[in-house]
């Protein structure tokens, strides 16, 4: 199972909540990064998420998409299924991880 | 284009001149071969100090020169106006663009200078620049719906790209110290 932010969400994310306008990680997270990530935990499959192809990430999107992800569903699950690919910014996928892992 | 031309021109002659005084003395020079062990132990040394004079921190030297140049690179993203300039009323999707490919350059030139850290010593210089742009960074992205905001923070966020700039010159007088 794979997301591709940039064709499947927006080239250009958003702020952190729904409130603060289009594209919000809020929104991110609850229309589509959740669905797909209890489909694929109950699959037992790994989601891989594409960052690649957008004009580049608010770091308040990621938290709030992947942080609150981990809030919710615990982070070692988080890690256990989600799978992060960016070639255009490789360093994007330590940022994730740590927002993740913070919420041990 | 020109000095390479005549240092290439330059090294053609010294390369013939050689070849020349080598063929001239095998043909001419009947003791030529005639060499003792110690004239080639010599010839051998010389030869072994003089590769390893040009070799030594040959590695550390072609580092710093490309560390330089992303050094380079992240100075002319952080002194563009766009960086800490905000426009209430302007195309702001176009700004929102704009402001998302400056930051993944900048987050990529970064990467590879913290490649170098450990290499040329910088570690504590690159997370310096590190923790700035995380700051600047985050203060955007907490307020990147409100242009009004941002365009009044512009003095934060000009002392931020500041910071880095400056510290980018002081890594670039550490090379040469």
């Amino acid at each position: 199972m794979i997301i591709r932010i940039a064709t499947d969400f927006t080239e250009t994310p958003g702020a952190r909540y729904r409130n603060e306008g289009d594209f919000s990680g809020e929104e991110f997270r609850e229309s589509i990064l959740e669905p797909k990530f209890l489909e694929a935990k109950n699959k037992g499959e790994q989601l891989t998420i594409d960052l690649d192809g957008g004009y580049g990430y608010p770091t308040s999107f990621l938290e709030e998409a992947f942080g609150g992800l981990a809030r919710k569903h615990g982070a070692d699950s988080v890690s256990a299924t989600l799978v992060f690919v960016s070639r255009d910014e490789p360093s994007l996928v330590n940022e994730i991880q740590e927002y993740i892992t913070s919420q041990k | 284009m020109r000095k390479r031309r005549v240092v290439t021109v330059i090294a053609i002659v010294l390369a013939a001149a050689t070849i020349g005084v080598g063929i001239y003395n095998v043909v001419k020079n009947k003791n030529f071969w005639n060499v003792s062990v110690a004239q080639v132990l010599t010839l051998l040394v010389t030869i072994s100090i003089a590769f390893w004079a040009t070799q030594f921190k040959n590695d550390q030297r072609s580092a710093k020169a490309h560390a330089e140049k992303v050094i380079a690179k992240i100075q002319a993203i952080v002194s563009c106006e766009e960086f800490y300039t905000f426009i209430p009323g302007c195309n702001e999707e176009d700004a929102k663009k704009n402001y998302g490919i400056s930051q993944r350059k900048f987050a990529n030139c970064l990467s590879v200078l913290e490649e170098y850290g450990k290499q040329l010593g910088l570690q504590d210089d690159v997370k310096y620049i590190d923790e700035q742009f995380t700051e600047y960074k985050t203060f955007i992205s907490d307020h990147l719906n409100d242009f009004d905001y941002l365009s009044k923070s512009e003095a934060h966020l000009r002392r931020l790209s500041e910071n880095i700039d400056s510290k980018c010159d002081q890594i670039v007088v550490k090379f040469y110290n």
